[in-house]
């Protein structure tokens, strides 16, 4: 797998746990009854270590992330059973069963895809 | 949906042989049978979930959790540590038994909330941590979710 498309993963998946926490509150919840996370700390903590990763990036990609993120929310999607996860279009079959070696993006919507097999 | 149907016996583990919160997590990490790379973002975001607050809810029982882009449906694992280990849980204790959940960050059924939900209330349940200690084969574990959880 590439490492910009693994850092871009790891992003992602913080940004998950982050937008769960903030924006969905049966989740939040679930975090503070059982697990006793309190949100805002929590947040706070997780938007230090996305901004270290994101210092990481390659500048084209950051970029790139900087600019469509506010339209597309999220920038890195999977690919399932050749469907692009962020716009549900499907991508040209020469393009799937990739090994995730290249940083590819959707024809369609432009976010980053990943392949799940 | 039952837990019971959630697990199967592949992915349930008696006897952990980690020592460490990290070896720990890669462990029940390699009972979902993912690629190499896969596994390795998985053990990032569960680690970070970890560093926010430990998922050691107390009487031995810890629910590691996330939602990952990793997974393509929401995935489950078990693992049972005999000797118990520290994972900086809620009471102090150590940490004897371990469920592993992770969903995808879109999911049809949206099952991930209510399937922690239901681990947590099994996990209070205040005979289930004698039962897991006693269960002697992945079977025997279906068996007393299928009585214990629903």
């Amino acid at each position: 797998m590439h490492p910009q498309l693994m850092l871009l993963l790891e992003i992602q998946d913080l940004r998950l746990l982050r937008e769960a926490l903030l924006e969905e509150p049966k989740e939040e919840q679930v975090e503070s009854d059982h697990f006793k996370l309190e949100a805002d700390e929590a947040v706070e903590a997780l938007d230090d270590k996305i901004d270290a990763l994101k210092e990481r990036l390659e500048p084209g990609i950051r970029q790139r992330c900087k600019r469509g993120l506010p339209t597309l929310g999220r920038m890195v999607v999977p690919v399932i059973s050749g469907i692009c996860y962020g716009c549900f279009v499907s991508v040209p079959t020469a393009r799937t069963g990739e090994e995730n070696d290249e940083i590819r993006t959707c024809e369609n919507c432009g976010r980053f895809i990943y392949f799940v097999s | 949906m039952k837990l019971r149907e959630l697990f199967t016996p592949d992915v349930v583990n008696l006897e952990i042989q980690s020592d460490t919160k990290d070896d720990i997590l890669k462990e029940l990490i390699g009972l979902l049978d993912m690629d190499e790379k896969s596994e390795a973002i998985l053990f990032k975001t569960l680690k970070r979930r970890e560093n926010l607050g430990s998922t050691g809810i107390g009487k031995g029982i810890a629910i590691p959790h996330c939602r990952s882009l990793v997974v393509n449906r929401l995935r489950l694992a078990y693992g049972r540590k005999p000797g118990g280990v520290d994972f900086k849980a809620i009471d102090g204790n150590p940490v004897y038994n371990f469920f592993l959940i992770v969903a995808p960050p879109l999911e049809v059924s949206n099952q991930y909330l209510p399937v922690l939900g239901k681990i947590a209330q099994f996990a209070k349940d205040p005979d289930v941590p004698e039962l897991l200690k006693e269960i002697e084969t992945p079977e025997e574990f279906l068996n007393l979710l299928e009585e214990k959880a629903q």
